[in-house]
């Protein structure tokens, strides 16, 4: 037998092994070569037209992908070596020289490295054409798409895989070589002592209990009206996760062993024993798959969030279809010349607002700024016409409405606050009674405004030379959708300098960001899944191994099978779900202050984005349950 | 002997075991026609020498293996008629095991060893707290509950054994090869746990061995032989040391292994 022959052998042998690891780097090479052979094709870029830059988006992913893979692949390496190094043991036993061992792994991590890395070309290959369609269909760009092989992206995949081989070619070498054969036979031997838990574990425990806490609060209370703390927030919840899966759970698993009346029931025993010798060894996987699952979660909320709702943001953006400023009769007769050769584009509601300037105090920060005065039953009739539900009513003159641009969510402490408009030659003294950030014209040339009562713009607007007015027109059209072609010609009339901005092309370009944003998080979120079910599903297979003579000595003294079954699917149980369950709940709090930035409610795509990601996350756990126990029920 | 009522625990008749039958290969007799009864608080000691049958005739009555024809009867139950999940919990209510290399589970403690069978059938805890704290003073591994298997001696780990075998007070303790890896005082130590045992609780307990020296603990020792059972020998009234010579005279008539006993 020739160690080719050998090699291909235990891989037909190995298998149940291998194909979490195939599936994975399979999927990471497919999602390399597509997200390269996007970056690098000529009708995506022509397709993104002005928007070209979000192109980098692409590049950012693909590496991300490309540093995740390896990571991966070395550590899929690190445990299969460790599974392995006994039968290497054997080989050596049996008369096989170190140099020969290392040349039969290098064959088999060739061909393992090859055959996923030729599937997942083949893959990129064949569906390229779907999956840019599918890209085109999410951006809603209509176009043909040609197959293509990119040499590109089959360079960079090439090299990064080739290197990886490198790598663990020398690892696993390494790893062979320094061991004796004994400590190759006993490495699978070389017991996970204990938990070893102590009184700083419990100080560790609340440390982390504390600092998960506090960075909820500050995510759901402060985070949407200082993004500064940002950093501050991801840090505490990042060292509050990790230090919850060190402590906090090593702290539960302790008092539940401890605990000698809850304990002697039935299989927990047995799952809380086998938790407590086993979970030292885990945590690290543990809480690395726990932060990654909450990045990958919270990345696909904020995408999806953002491409599902592209429309309400934009409307919330720009809620005319069309706008612009300081037109004269002129413009207009321009944009009514524009509609007349636009049959299927009719006007519903034509706003004008003229807005005076006034120098005041900035209720929020002290500053002296310009602000923008509007009388009360135009702010109203334009909101009416928007259909936004905001509606004032100032009951003195010296009431008024404060439109604010600051932040996130508007800061109420404005209320009550007097304010000094200076006019040419009056000031008017004015207290705010309410505050709002609901945009009544384009974000884009909305400035902080206060609103009055009719009387007082009345009062101020005659003390006023007409040339520091601002006047903007706004229109709504009665359908957007349909406007692509009448905006494009209106573009080409209105000159720049009355800044026209429609609702469609805000609209368009958020279609395109946030579509290749989705499919971005798409991808990263499905290898998320296969790396982190893959990497659960390595150490449990492993464990399984080694634990398969303590199930026998169970089954021998009368433990039976379904009793096995029910204490190994707890102990998974445990060990799969609490990633999960914390990350879920760091990402619930983190779509609070993600929501309010974002402007709208997200808790369907929150619960959607979860509900999928568990469901995904099960078939791992259900297929890793199967074969562990099968490994621990074969042969008594 | 004393006055009180002998019960039957087991119950064999025509015990046969033929291996290799069903793919049509060779059949080796392993089991033939075996007829034997073990009477409520007896300490019998089953001998012979290798591939005798002796293994296959422990895994048979500790239900692990299933006859060809034949029955067995523990308390009157006909352990050859039960199937999973019943056989799991017949084997944990009614039998004990002590096994030749412990089978301690390393996950935990003595006392979690000893108590598990109990915890699996969900007795309360103070009856589990009761139980252990009585075998455990008889076992002498009182002040060592708390420690893990690999940090007491082979001795203190069968013994912790023997008192998980114990605990749910089985109709029947099967030992098989209790001292083979136990140097000569913790095997002593053990013998001497076991036949207190066996005086003080009544507890019925089949052991196979192929120590003379153990076996001279045993009230009864039967002897297999190519599967048939060879022949039997009571202590009585002798001592140790002769029911000892006596055994060793007959594993030299059929050949046991013998040479392991200098």
């Amino acid at each position: 037998m020739t160690l080719i022959s050998m090699a291909i052998n235990n891989i037909k042998k190995n298998f149940k092994n291998y194909w979490a690891f195939f599936i994975s780097s399979t999927f990471s090479v497919f999602a390399l070569y597509l997200f390269m052979s996007i970056i690098n094709n000529k009708d995506v870029k022509l397709q993104l037209g002005d928007m070209k830059s979000v192109m980098v988006l692409f590049i950012i992913a693909a590496y991300m992908i490309a540093a995740f893979s390896a990571f991966f692949i070395w550590y899929s390496n690190s445990f299969i070596i460790k599974l392995r190094k006994k039968e290497f043991a054997t080989y050596m036993l049996l008369g096989m020289s170190k140099k020969q061992t290392v040349t039969l792994n290098f064959i088999e991590n060739l061909i393992t490295i090859a055959f996923a890395f030729c599937s997942g070309i083949a893959l990129g290959l064949i569906f390229n054409k779907f999956f840019i369609m599918l890209l085109y269909v999410m951006i809603r760009a209509t176009g043909d798409v040609t197959f293509q092989i990119s040499l590109e992206a089959l360079k960079f995949c090439s090299i990064l895989f080739g290197t990886m081989f490198i790598i663990i070619t020398i690892h696993s070498s390494i790893l062979i070589y320094r061991d004796n054969l004994i400590d190759l036979f006993n490495s699978s031997k070389k017991a996970e002592k204990g938990l070893k838990v102590s009184f700083l574990t419990l100080i560790i425990g609340t440390i982390s209990i504390f600092s998960l806490g506090y960075g909820y609060y500050m995510a759901i209370r402060k985070l949407s009206t200082n993004i500064i703390i940002a950093p501050i927030v991801v840090l505490l919840v990042v060292i509050g996760t990790i230090l919850f899966f060190t402590s906090f759970i090593s702290l539960i698993i302790y008092i539940n062993k401890k605990n000698e009346k809850g304990l002697f029931k039935g299989t927990k025993l047995i799952y809380i024993s086998q938790l407590y010798y086993r979970y030292k060894g885990n945590v690290g996987t543990l809480s690395v798959i726990a932060v990654t699952t909450t990045i990958a979660l919270c990345a696909m909320i904020f995408c999806f969030g953002l491409f599902d709702k592209v429309e309400v943001n934009s409307r919330n953006m720009r809620p005319f279809s069309v706008e612009y400023a300081n037109g004269n009769n002129n413009t207009d007769t321009i944009f009514n010349d524009t509609i007349k050769e636009h049959k299927e584009i009719s006007i519903v509601y034509k706003d004008s607002m003229e807005f005076l300037r006034v120098k005041a105090k900035n209720p929020l920060f002290g500053t002296n700024d310009t602000f923008l005065v509007l009388n009360e039953s135009k702010f109203n009739e334009v909101n009416s016409h928007e259909k936004s539900d905001v509606k004032i009513n100032l009951k003195n003159d010296t009431d008024c409405y404060f439109f604010q641009i600051a932040a996130f969510v508007p800061d109420k402490s404005v209320i009550g606050k007097e304010v000094k408009l200076e006019s040419t030659n009056k000031d008017y003294n004015l207290k705010i009674t309410d505050t709002g950030m609901k945009y009544f014209m384009a974000l884009d040339d909305s400035k902080p405004t206060f609103i009055v009562r009719d009387s007082v713009y009345s009062q101020i607007k005659s003390t006023i030379s007409k040339e520091s007015n601002y006047k903007v027109t706004g229109y709504i059209l009665n359908n957007d959708f349909i406007s692509q072609n009448f905006i494009k010609d209106l573009k080409s009339e209105i000159p720049p300098e009355n800044k026209l901005l429609t609702f469609y092309d805000h609209f368009k370009d958020g279609l395109k960001l946030t579509g290749m944003m989705s499919f971005i998080g798409l991808f990263i979120g499905v290898l998320f899944i296969t790396a982190t079910g893959s990497i659960i599903y390595f150490k449990m297979s492993m464990e399984a191994q080694e634990d398969r003579n303590k199930f026998i000595i169970l089954r021998k003294i009368g433990v039976s099978t379904p009793e096995i079954a029910k204490a190994v699917s707890k102990e998974l149980m445990i060990l799969f779900g609490a990633p999960l369950v914390v990350a879920s709940i760091n990402t619930f709090v983190a779509s609070i202050p993600l929501g309010n930035m974002m402007g709208f409610d997200i808790t369907k795509e929150l619960i959607i984005m979860i509900l999928v990601y568990a469901v995904l996350y099960s078939i791992y756990y259900l297929v890793t349950l199967k074969s562990y126990i099968k490994i621990v029920n074969s042969s008594f | 002997m004393g006055v009180f009522i002998m019960t039957e625990v087991l119950k064999i008749e025509n015990l046969r075991k033929v291996y290799g039958s069903k793919f049509g290969g060779v059949k080796y007799t392993a089991l033939d026609n075996i007829n034997l009864k073990v009477e409520n608080g007896e300490f019998v000691a089953i001998m012979g020498p290798s591939g005798s049958g002796k293994t296959t005739f422990l895994n048979v009555i500790s239900t692990i293996d299933k006859p060809t024809s034949g029955s067995v009867l523990i308390n009157g139950d006909d352990i050859t008629k039960l199937k999973e999940p019943n056989l799991s919990k017949f084997r944990r209510e009614k039998l004990g095991f002590i096994f030749q290399d412990f089978n301690l589970l390393d996950t935990m403690t003595l006392k979690e060893n000893i108590v598990l069978p109990l915890a699996l059938s969900k007795a309360p805890y103070k009856t589990i707290k009761t139980k252990l704290q009585e075998i455990s003073i008889k076992l002498g591994i009182n002040d060592i509950l708390n420690k893990y298997p690999y940090e007491v001696s082979g001795g203190q780990k069968q013994r912790a054994a023997a008192a998980r075998a114990m605990i749910t007070e089985p109709s029947m303790v099967l030992a098989d090869e209790p001292t083979g890896a136990l140097d000569s005082k913790s095997s002593k130590e053990l013998l001497n746990c076991l036949e207190n045992l066996n005086d003080k609780n009544k507890a019925t307990i089949i052991m196979v061995t192929h120590d003379a020296f153990a076996a001279s603990y045993c009230k009864r020792i039967i002897f297999i032989k190519d599967g048939k059972l060879f022949n039997e020998i009571y202590k009585g009234d002798k001592s140790r040391k002769d029911f000892y010579q006596n055994i060793l005279k007959i594993l030299s008539v059929i050949g046991g292994d013998t040479d392991d006993l200098n």
